[in-house]
């Protein structure tokens, strides 16, 4: 019993041993994170049973426990993945918190400055220490971009640095937790059971401390092990095997580590999964706060820089110059290459090149993305947003390279490479963007303060319309990255503008390049629509605008010479467009879907007008017709009645000039301003929209709404209408000219350029000289053209381009209507292959088509100027015959036209002819009429059905009975002229002042100066008058007021002053006049001096200062005369000079001088009591109609020197026009009389024997028959043309090596003379010189048919369509020709200039408007003032200014701070409650363990003396013994 | 409850922590006077704020802007008033003029002072700025805006721009007027015209266009509004006989290019007279130089001041001249007043420009006043409450010290 008793104490001792030790554990470890406090488990030994009962038998220990509640455990595990995620984040996100709003660092106050020094500049723009302040504020404000993109960078590479070492205590804690585990297993297995307690404790704090990184879960497997995952199930720990994690260089985007999670050897990337502790906090902070503040930050640098490069680029700066980038551009090589990273996984080889360019910084998102190439191939994408990951876009790709994906403001483009199935991009458009603003402008001179266009108001401008200063939109297309056309020339506005009211509520904008010829601009922009009283905004703001002009100006739509209609008047004249079907088809921007309206059907011969309604009614278009066209009328036929009829749409415009003058008095010929004049004039034309505007030289006929114009023309032989395209005239095109070239060597000396500019359209050679050694086309390009320019004295008429193929080319510049041009007349050698270009010929305009006149009313003509009268009374019966061949097929049927009495009357004489010949054939068949010249012309009006043997002629078969000629008339309004020396009053003396005057033929009388003291010339005229009342004179004052003049009134008077044989000019009256009157005298008849009838025997006297007749014998065989003996003067000026040298010959003719004086000859004496008189003793008065009666001007012919060149064509100029033509103008036969040299050769096809042909000798009335008579004598190796003034003989074989060769020598063309008029057998007094009709010339017409009477040729000219088209819109036509409306493949181009502005208020009519560059503009402020709208506007993402994003941005990280510090709290107080609860499980309590021990001291003492009593009972028991 | 002793003394230095971290910020807010020390302190006022700021940086701006342009606008308000004065003394002159009794030697000692104010009125139209730019010209600061053509022929130079200057975020005041609109486009008492030089023309020295006159208004006025171009020809276009080529020039109707006038030969400083219009060319063109004559109804001052003087000096006493001078002198007159209702028309602008400047700039002091208010409320600090709270917190510190002190300090192991 007492063993038991032992036995008992010793139990308790041992239980009380291992209580205190436990406890003295649990207090030393008191201290210990993670430390459960343990508690011995006690159990009472099992009792024996001794009979009476069971004897206990002590205590014993079961097993020593922790107090530990794994509930508890794991909810601080998770407690502490919250906390520590939301610590991290908010440590983080509190350090950007100060810097976005640290004012020295922060881009608001960079903002305010920046734009502050811009106001400043708006005030004064000229002001370089201004400008200084913009540039200077520009670089503090780019550092702000930078120095905040530097501390995000930092910020980044921290979060990577602690991402690495964060992962590496994962990686050292699994591996912890891998040996706890084993030593847990072991511990437990040996333990027999028993829980290994600190290591549960160490594990469970590891599990803690590794949740504290990363959020885990955990897994306890049967043998105690436990299993630790992570992310998505990712096994760090399984059993005693633990995984790796590792940070490293992110998959797309090294600049961002990626989370490795490694196994076995093999990795798997996990950043993506990973969640909670600090790692899910640095990642939320990463992707929620870092990337959108590098994101943002980003966006506003690029759409900032990107506003202000815009806004510099479309201003000038204080040179004038356009503006430079400020910034570097955005779109730099190396920045749109950075923003796209291919991801590390992408397959080899690393060869694909991917750009992101930005298109519309203010359309950017603050995200990235990633573009994922799927499908099978390389032919789809995916494009996710990493901020949400949501897919916003996929789509297809084509295969070619490059190939782009458009998104948000970016554009991603796959340059080159292996793309493959698979492939990966992260797109960054905005991260680095902040970091790139750098300023690049490095002058305050560059800054762009001024805007690029003027714009004036005329102040001739009789509305109340105002234009505004103008829009900049654009200087630069975002396409190509070019200038736009229109500021594609620095100093100029390409072209200038003019908008020009065509009515208050039309105008036109022109091209006014040359302000004196506006012109269309291309696309036209005519037409258009104004809204008066409002703002008009008149060019389209957004390039998506287009334009599709029709070709109906196209030379393809006039048609060809081939193609005038022919026939009688009335005639169907059909435009030629075809039929076709267009198109216009609306396009949706967003979905791509293609929706067509029904066809617009055009049917042939449809008007612009009619096509341009139609397409107008369909959506989205807006159609405008015009027709215009350009004409020049050349009517040369005398005004015959009908002569030269011109119908415009059916409207006879020679009505419509009957009229505007009377219908009698439409002067003739019809010139280009009366055709206008007409146009402008008719009601019906007026309707239709049509108007004309003449400058003389050609007319511009233009229907507004795009009617056709249909031109009928009616006319004699000769006259034609030619209308005209704007096409430009053909280019000529020279040899090739390689390398440098050598114009000193070979002789090579000069070549001519004819542009055919002379009057009249007539060859105006230009001689271009040239010499030099050029080494370049450049230099040889710019030397011609500078010699061109000096060689027309006008720049730019002809230019020339160097051609690709090695030829030069001439472009003929001049757009005259009849623009055309030759090269010829080379000399020299020829190292520019000129004579390429000159085998080329004339070039004429190509889409010229001219009407010709239809030989309708041909006439015969007398050639004697009537308009004064004729007397048939003396001698007679006269008489001629007019034959109108209207017999029996065509058989003669002559009437003869007898002539007498006396006319003053023009009229009266055609009235005498035209009642005999009505009276013969019937009314209007012949008509009798006189021209402007004054010549009776004779007109067949009938058409006979046999044309070839139709006619009219008339005979000579009358003659003068008792061979006198009738008496001629003198019809000069002849004048005398009492001059003063101003000096009043005016006395006249009594005396034998007379002067004779004869009127009407009629007898001469003598008229008696009055005399008397006049106070005034008036006075004096009126005595004058009183004295010539009974008489058709009048006296009046000269305008000079010292001069009375006489002259007799009415046309057929004659004043003959004095009487007798000898008929003095007295041009002054008698010698008491004389200190007073007459200092000069006039010989009239001006231009026509050849008439003056001055005999080679005829004498002028001269009376000079009253002393007596000077002789002034106009002997043609004195010394010393010009033209040498027996030639008599031949124009005014030989006379002039012939009479002077008189003059200075005597000592009468001391100070008497001759002089021309608009066509009179005034002698002058200067002696002030001078006079002249003038007398002859000529028989014939000095009379305008008289013949000289000598031979006519010889006009000497020379050859060009020979050439030795290859030309197939030569040519020489006959130095005439037309018909030849007397000194009257009428028309004269052409004696050829050929020398021994007048000869040219011709070698064929190369050969060297040439051929000679003689000039044929003969007579021929004008160039085409000259032609055609050496034509004739050439036989077919040669075809002779007439071209303008010159014979082009041409080698009609033409082929390779032909030659033309002229001959040294002249041939001489002698014009009419009185032999030939003789040959007329018109009996003519030779001495008068006067056949009153000039029927002589009449005869020498020959017959004259009419075999095209009342014909016409007709040719329709159709409108262009201007078609606007919406955006969006588009047009199709099935046009499959040229002939339709619209020429196939004729695309719409936009009409967008870059700029625009506004006209508003009441414009009038002819009020314009123009737009300039804006030259000098130093003072203008308007682009500064758009530099600071910039400040205001809402660009960043479309909604926001700079400063409100970036207050956004500054807001968004306070809201996140504040957030996530009151989270972090939140969880922090969740953790500590946790702990808390913990702690008061598991913790240790010293004061209880203290008491314990005492508890535990006690029972140990207590056990002991259990012993001691044991020992005593022993020792009693013993002692018992 | 049991409470482990880490527990206790976590607890105890935690709460002290927290507590004085609570007083630092405090007193920081103190120390710097505002209570949002970062925008997270109050995300929504911090963004207020920097709105607020930014939009004080504008308003100091726009108020630096008025005071620019009030001196701008009174520098061209006192040039106008000048050239008025020159204007009503000419007007004098004129009348004065209007006298029959008047010799040539009169006139001419009239035209003499005419000529003086005249040389002053176009020094005045051509005053620089302190930036030494023109104040007239326009855009074209550094152009001369007022350019006699060598013939007396005053043309603008200048262009229409107008400057504008920002006061306010949407008003935009005009800081200039070009000459063009207070000078040149002054109404005239009848139709008349201006003549200019084409700045292509080539002669070396060119021939310049006088300001020439209508010599007869019923005739001009038939033709009214049609422009001419004088235009010269190629010398060998002179047809005259026995003449060796001379200058010649065409006469051309603008409108339609039409020749009114062919190959009329020149002489320098030989009247041109044609449709009603009298004028000069002088010096020696080159071919292909032209000359524009624009009708108009409107004169500016220099070319009305300028024909007057002209006027006095070359008619003459002869009926014919008197008749011509007197339509001078009332036409003169006519164009005086009109020139001087256009001066005046821009005064009063710029009155009404100031104004508009007095009233935004009070605008701007008033609302400086409520933002900087606004602003105060909320950035500053309540000095009172903060300071209150200071107390308090350092008071809750203190006890929290000592209690942590006392607390500490039991255990039962000092029993043992």
């Amino acid at each position: 019993m007492g063993a038991d008793l032992l036995g008992i104490a010793v139990s308790g001792l041992k239980t009380s041993q291992a209580q205190i030790s436990t406890t003295g554990h649990n207090i030393t470890n008191a201290n210990q994170e993670g430390y459960s406090r343990q508690r011995v488990d006690v159990g009472t030994n099992p009792a024996i049973y001794s009979g009476s009962g069971y004897v206990g038998t002590g205590v014993n220990v079961q097993s020593i426990e922790r107090i530990a509640n794994e509930f508890l455990t794991s909810q601080i595990r998770l407690d502490s993945t919250a906390f520590n995620e939301l610590d991290a984040f908010a440590q983080k996100v509190g350090e950007i918190d100060n810097l976005l709003s640290n004012e020295a660092i922060g881009l608001s106050d960079g903002l305010s400055n920046f734009f502050g020094s811009l106001q400043a500049a708006t005030d004064d723009p000229t002001s370089i220490p201004v400008r200084q302040l913009v540039l200077a504020q520009s670089e503090v404000l780019a550092q702000r971009f930078s120095s905040l993109y530097g501390r995000f960078d930092e910020t980044n590479d921290i979060v990577n640095q602690e991402l690495k070492a964060t992962a590496s205590m994962v990686t050292s804690l699994a591996n912890g937790l891998a040996g706890l585990n084993k030593a847990i297993v072991n511990a437990t297995s040996q333990g027999a059971g028993n829980p290994p307690n600190d290591l549960l404790d160490e594990r469970d704090e590891t599990l803690r401390q590794l949740s504290e990184l990363v959020s885990v879960t955990t897994f306890e497997q049967a043998d105690g092990a436990v299993n630790v995952f992570i992310g998505n199930g990712q096994p760090l720990v399984v059993g005693q095997v633990a995984s790796e994690m590792q940070a490293v260089n992110g998959e797309t985007d090294p600049t961002r580590y990626d989370l490795v999670f490694v196994n076995d050897g093999s990795s798997q990337i996990v950043t993506d999964s990973i969640t909670g502790g600090r790692l899910g906090g640095l990642l939320n902070y990463r992707n929620e706060v870092l990337d959108r503040s590098f994101n943002e930050l980003g966006r506003i640098a690029l759409t900032f820089t990107e506003a202000m490069n815009y806004q510099q680029s479309v201003g000038l700066d204080l040179n004038g110059n356009y503006g430079v980038p400020l910034f570097d551009d955005i779109n730099l090589r190396q920045a749109t290459l950075d923003r796209a990273v291919p991801s590390s996984l992408n397959a080899n080889p690393p060869d694909r090149v991917v750009s992101v360019a930005i298109t519309d910084a203010t359309a950017l998102g603050n995200s990235d993305y990633t573009l994922s190439l799927t499908g099978s191939g390389p032919d789809g994408y995916e494009l996710v947003r990493n901020s949400d990951g949501e897919l916003v876009q996929s789509g297809g790709l084509s295969a070619q390279r490059p190939t782009s994906i458009e998104y948000e403001g970016f554009s991603i483009t796959l340059e080159q490479g292996s793309f493959q199935d698979g492939d990966r991009y992260r797109i960054m458009p905005t991260r680095f963007a902040s970091q790139n603003v750098d300023v690049v402008a490095t002058s305050p001179e560059v800054l762009a303060f001024a805007s690029p266009v003027s714009t004036v108001n005329n102040l001739a401008n009789t509305g109340t319309g105002k234009i505004s200063q103008g829009d900049v939109l654009q200087t630069i297309d975002p396409l190509t990255g070019e200038r736009l056309p229109a500021f594609s020339v620095d100093g100029a506005l390409n072209p200038p503008v003019m908008v020009k009211f065509t009515s208050p509520t039309t105008y036109d904008v022109l091209d006014v390049s040359d302000p004196n010829n506006p012109k269309s601009l291309t696309p036209p922009f005519e037409g258009q629509t104004f809204i008066p009283g409002q703002t008009n905004q008149i060019f389209p703001t957004e390039p998506g605008q287009t334009v599709m002009v029709s070709d109906g100006f196209n030379a393809n739509r006039i048609p060809s010479q081939s193609e005038v209609v022919f026939g009688t008047a009335g005639i169907s004249i059909p435009n030629t467009y075809l039929a076709e079907e267009i198109t216009v088809t609306y396009t949706d921007p967003v979905t791509g879907v293609r929706v067509d309206q029904p066809n617009v059907v055009v049917n042939a011969g449809d008007s612009a007008e009619e096509i341009a309604f139609q397409l107008s009614s369909r959506d989205g278009v807006t159609a405008i017709a015009s027709t215009e066209t350009q004409i020049r009328v050349s009517d040369n036929g005398p005004g015959q009645l009908q002569d030269f009829n011109l119908l415009l749409n059916g409207v006879n415009l020679r009505n419509e000039l009957g009229l505007l003058f009377s219908p009698s008095a439409v002067p003739t010929p019809v010139t280009n301003d009366m055709i206008a004049d007409a146009i402008n004039f008719s009601g019906a034309l007026q309707q239709q929209n049509i108007t004309a505007v003449s400058n003389g030289d050609s007319i511009t006929i233009k229907a507004s709404t795009g009617a056709d114009l249909k031109f009928e023309m009616q006319g004699a032989e000769g006259d034609f209408v030619e209308i005209k395209g704007d096409q430009k005239p053909t280019l000529l095109t020279t040899g090739v000219v390689t390398g440098g070239v050598d114009l000193s060597a070979g002789g090579f000396s000069s070549f001519d350029i004819d542009l055919f500019d002379g009057p009249n359209g007539l060859s105006n050679p230009k001689t271009i000289e040239l010499s030099g050694i050029f080494q370049t086309p450049e230099e040889l390009i710019s030397y011609l053209e500078n010699q061109i320019d000096i060689a027309f004295d006008v720049p730019g008429k002809v230019s020339v381009e160097f051609r690709d193929d090695g030829t030069l080319q001439f472009v003929n510049n001049d757009n005259g209507p009849l623009a055309k041009m030759q090269i010829g007349n080379l000399v020299g050698s020829d190292p520019l292959g000129l004579s390429a270009a000159a085998l080329q010929g004339v070039v004429q305009p190509s889409d010229i088509v001219r009407l010709d006149g239809a030989y309708q009313f041909p006439s015969v003509t007398a050639g004697v100027n009537i308009a004064n009268g004729a007397d048939f009374s003396v001698g007679g019966p006269h008489s001629f015959d007019v034959d109108l061949n209207d017999g029996v097929f065509g058989a003669n049927n002559p009437v003869t036209i007898n002539l007498s009495g006396v006319y003053t009357d023009p009229q009266d004489i055609v009235d005498v002819v035209q009642s005999q010949l009505d009276a013969f054939y019937g009314a209007d068949k012949v008509i009798a009429s006189v021209s402007s010249e004054g010549r009776l012309e004779i007109t067949n009006y009938t058409y006979l059905a046999d044309s070839s043997t139709g006619g009219l002629s008339i005979s000579n078969n009358y003659s003068f009975t008792d061979g006198t000629a009738p008496s001629p008339l003198s019809f000069d309004q002849a004048e005398v002229d009492f001059e003063f020396d101003g000096a009043l009053p005016l006395v006249v003396a009594p005396g034998a002042n007379t002067f004779a005057i004869s009127v009407n033929a009629s007898p001469i009388a003598d008229i008696t100066v009055p005399s008397g003291s006049y106070a005034s010339p008036t006075l004096f005229a009126a005595a004058l008058n009183t004295a010539l009342v009974a008489y058709d004179a009048t006296a009046t004052v000269s305008d000079d007021g010292r001069s009375v003049l006489v002259t007799a009134d009415n046309l057929g008077e004659a004043l003959i002053f004095g009487p007798g044989a000898v008929n003095p000019i007295q041009a002054n009256p008698q010698d008491d006049l004389v200190t007073h009157l007459g200092r000069t005298a006039v010989i009239t008849d001006p231009a026509g001096f050849i008439g003056l009838g001055i005999a080679d025997d005829e004498n002028i006297g001269l009376n000079v200062d009253g002393v007596g007749t000077l002789p002034l014998p106009l002997d043609f065989d004195a010394p010393g005369y010009v033209n040498g003996p027996g030639n008599p003067p031949t124009n005014t000026a030989e006379l002039v000079s012939l009479l002077n040298a008189s003059f200075a010959a005597s000592p009468a003719g001391s100070g008497v001088t001759a002089f021309e004086d608009g066509g009179q000859i005034i002698i002058a004496s200067s002696n002030p009591l001078g006079s002249v008189l003038i007398t002859t003793d000529s028989t014939t008065p000095l009379a305008a109609n008289t013949n000289m009666g000598s031979s006519g001007p010889v006009t000497s012919v020379p050859f060009p020197p020979a050439t030795s060149g290859t030309a197939t064509t030569s040519s020489f100029n006959v130095d005439h026009i037309g018909n030849f033509e007397d000194a009257y103008g009428n028309p004269a036969p052409l004696t050829v009389v050929t020398g021994v040299n007048d000869s040219f050769e011709i070698s064929v096809d190369g050969g060297t024997t040439f051929t000679t042909y003689q000039i044929p000798a003969g007579t021929y009335s004008n160039l085409i028959g000259f032609a055609a008579a050496i034509d004739g004598a050439t036989g077919s190796d040669v075809s002779v043309e007439v071209s303008g003034s010159s014979l082009l003989i041409t080698d009609s074989n033409s082929g390779l090596g032909s030659q033309v060769r002229l001959g040294n020598g002249s041939f001489a063309i002698t014009g009419p003379d009185a032999v030939n008029m003789e040959r007329a057998q018109i009996q003519v007094n030779n001495i008068q010189g006067s056949d009153p009709l000039g029927m002589q010339v009449a005869e020498l017409q020959g017959v004259v048919r009419g075999e095209d009477f009342g014909m016409v040729n007709g040719v329709t000219i159709s409108g262009e369509v201007n078609v606007t088209l919406e955006e969006n819109f588009s047009m199709t036509t099935d046009a499959i020709d040229a002939g339709n409306v619209f020429r196939p493949g004729t695309e719409a181009v936009s009409n967008y200039l870059g700029y625009t502005f506004d006209i508003s208020g009441n414009p009038d009519v002819g009020d314009e408007f123009f737009v300039n560059f804006n030259e000098d503009g130093v003072s203008d402020n308007r682009n500064a003032l758009k530099f600071v709208e910039v400040e205001s506007m809402q660009l960043i993402g479309g909604n926001a200014s700079f400063q409100e994003s970036y207050s956004n941005l500054v807001e968004f990280v306070g809201t996140i701070t504040a957030e996530s510090n009151i989270n972090r709290e939140a969880a922090g107080e969740i953790l500590e409650q946790s702990n808390a609860l913990r702690n008061s499980i598991a913790g240790v309590n010293l004061d209880e363990e203290a008491a314990n021990l005492i508890r535990y001291e006690l029972a140990y003492n207590a056990s002991s003396r259990i012993i001691s009593v044991a020992r005593d009972l022993f020792d009693t028991l013993l002692a018992a013994f | 409850m049991r409470i482990s002793s880490l527990q206790s003394f976590v607890t105890g230095t935690s709460q002290i922590i927290d507590l004085s971290g609570q007083v630092n910020k405090t007193q920081e807010q103190i120390s710097r006077g505002t209570r949002i020390l970062t925008p997270s302190d109050d995300p929504v006022a911090s963004s207020q704020i920097q709105k607020l700021n930014q939009e004080n940086n504008i308003r100091e701006q726009y108020m630096d802007n008025i005071n620019l342009l009030n001196s701008r606008l009174e520098l061209e308000e006192s040039v106008l008033d000048s050239a008025n004065d020159t204007i009503i003394r000419i007007r004098e002159l004129a009348i004065q003029a209007n006298n029959g009794a008047l010799t040539v030697d009169d006139r001419r000692a009239i035209a003499a002072e005419v000529e003086v104010r005249m040389t002053e009125l176009a020094d005045l139209m051509n005053t620089k700025d302190a930036s030494n730019e023109y104040l007239f010209s326009g855009f074209k600061g550094s152009t001369v805006p007022f350019l006699d053509n060598g013939s007396g022929n005053y043309t603008y130079q200048g262009d229409e721009g107008q400057r504008f200057v920002q006061v306010a975020a949407s008003t935009y005041i005009p800081s200039n007027d070009s000459g063009k609109e207070v000078f040149v486009n002054v109404s005239s008492a009848d139709p008349t015209f201006q003549a200019f030089d084409n700045p292509n023309n080539r002669g070396n020295p060119p021939a310049t266009i006088s300001t020439g006159f209508v010599y007869d208004q019923e005739e001009f006025n038939q033709f009214y509004p049609e422009d001419y171009i004088i235009e010269f020809q190629n010398p060998d276009d002179m047809t005259l006989l026995g003449k060796s080529p001379s200058l010649n020039y065409n006469i051309i109707q603008k409108s339609d290019g039409r020749v009114i006038e062919s190959n009329v030969p020149y002489t320098s400083g030989r009247d041109i007279q044609f449709n009603g219009i009298s004028i000069k060319l002088s010096g020696v063109p080159a071919t292909g130089d032209s000359y524009l004559v624009e009708s108009k109804d409107t004169q500016d001052i220099l070319t009305t001041v300028n024909r007057f003087l002209d006027g006095m000096r070359s008619l003459t006493l002869s009926p014919d001249d008197q008749e011509s001078y007197q339509n001078l002198i009332s036409t003169t007159i006519a164009n005086l007043d009109h020139a001087q209702t256009s001066i005046l028309e821009t005064r009063s602008q710029i009155g009404a420009r100031l104004n508009t400047i007095d009233s935004t700039q009070a605008l701007h002091e008033e609302v400086e006043i409520v933002t900087t208010e606004l602003l105060s409320t909320l950035r500053d600090l309540d000095y009172a409450e903060a300071v209150s709270q200071l107390t308090f917190e350092s008071f809750v510190l203190e006890a929290a010290q000592q209690s942590y002190a006392r607390i500490s300090g039991l255990s039962l192991f000092n029993s043992l």
